[in-house]
């Protein structure tokens, strides 16, 4: 009589992966818990516009991280051991909405950090012409009416950000189409994370290039039509750079903007009560040709 | 003799005598004036030179004494932290 033992077999569990291309770098969400697949299905399908081609790697640096798991109250499961990485963030909660609004918020960080000293991010909504890639920035802090502007406005042309338009030093832009962050009206403040497709929006099917800088004011008190009046270059530059990102690891990061508001006929900015009323505005500034 | 050296900035941008100059993460908006003296103390400048060379540039300020005045503006300038204060 023979005996055979047979080994146990051992498959190492490996956490889904959602590969992204966002500002022109790569990040990885390691998804992690103790039942990855939906969260990173649910992550894939609002990140559609951000999916990157895994096959072609789109930079040479390794990706940055952003681990984010399900949190169970029983089982606070986090993913595994991770490869080295430039940047890695772990996010977890108990709650999925929360936690889909605290990943974005943690890629913008990793995207924001691997680009710092490279592009001159401003934190602003932009939306470029699809043919010919004109594209205007819509600069204004949070709760303002950024994504609002991308919503209404954004069907029809390219939705390159509801967050941050990085810019290159040849006003190339670099895409971050992220899920839009749309507050709801409830007690707990946590915005939805909202695919753009689902909302008719479409990525850049032609490389976006900066074509005007607008500051938003919103004054939900005014009546008439939005104002728009033109600042001087100093006015503007001290307007815009409390909403930019990593300025101070930015080479002369003042001449920079400088620079990009000489060559797009400086910034203007805009006070206005509802959305619909930029529409002008947009359509304006999408049409012009290339200072670059 | 009190002297004013500018403490070198990150970037500044200069336009119509007015400048931006972005130091330690903040940038602040310096009048024609504090410009100028930044300019005039790259190198440590005593205080009464600083007060000729404005002087030249600006005229006589309207009301007080020259070298006061001067001492006044440098002083704003060293509270904002864009200009250094030496030998007190």
């Amino acid at each position: 009589m023979s005996t055979s033992v047979v080994a146990p077999v051992v498959t190492p569990v490996v956490a889904p992966v959602v590969p992204l291309h966002v500002l022109g770098t790569d990040v990885d969400i390691r998804v992690g818990g103790a039942d990855p697949e939906p969260l990173a299905s649910t992550l894939r399908t609002r990140w559609h516009l951000c999916l990157r081609d895994t096959d072609a790697p789109a930079t040479e640096e390794p990706p940055a991280v952003v681990e984010a798991a399900l949190r169970h109250v029983d089982a606070p499961d986090l993913p595994g051991p991770t490869p080295p990485a430039r940047f890695s963030t772990v996010v977890t909660d108990a709650d999925e909405r929360r936690l889909l609004q605290r990943v974005t918020q943690a890629v913008t960080y990793a995207a924001i950090g691997a680009r710092s000293g490279e592009l001159l991010m401003l934190h602003a909504a932009a939306l470029a012409h699809p043919g010919t890639g004109a594209t205007a920035a819509f600069v204004a802090p949070g709760n303002t009416g950024k994504t609002t502007l991308c919503r209404t406005h954004g069907p029809g042309r390219a939705y390159v950000t509801d967050e941050t338009v990085g810019v290159r030093r040849d006003g190339t832009v670099t895409p971050y189409p992220k899920p839009l962050s749309t507050r709801r009206a409830d007690w707990l403040g946590v915005k939805d994370e909202q695919a753009p497709g689902d909302l008719g929006l479409r990525g850049p099917a032609v490389q976006p290039w900066l074509a005007g800088i607008v500051l938003l004011r919103r004054d939900g008190t005014r009546t008439g039509p939005a104002e728009v009046e033109e600042l001087d270059l100093l006015d503007a530059v001290l307007a815009i750079t409390p909403e930019s990102s990593a300025f101070m690891t930015t080479e002369a990061p003042l001449q920079w903007l400088s620079d990009v508001l000489g060559r797009t006929g400086g910034a203007l900015r805009v006070t206005y009560s509802e959305v619909s009323e930029l529409a002008d505005l947009v359509e304006e500034i999408c049409g012009r040709a290339s200072p670059w | 003799m009190v002297s004013y050296r500018a403490v070198p900035a990150h970037d500044e941008l200069h336009r119509d005598g007015e400048s931006l100059v972005l130091h330690d993460g903040q940038v602040q908006r310096v009048s024609p004036l504090g410009t100028a003296i930044r300019a005039l103390t790259l190198e440590a400048l005593p205080l009464a030179d600083l007060a000729a060379a404005l002087a030249q540039e600006f005229g006589a300020p309207p009301g007080g004494d020259l070298v006061e005045v001067t001492r006044e503006v440098a002083d704003t300038l060293v509270d904002a932290g864009l200009l250094q204060r030496l030998g007190d």
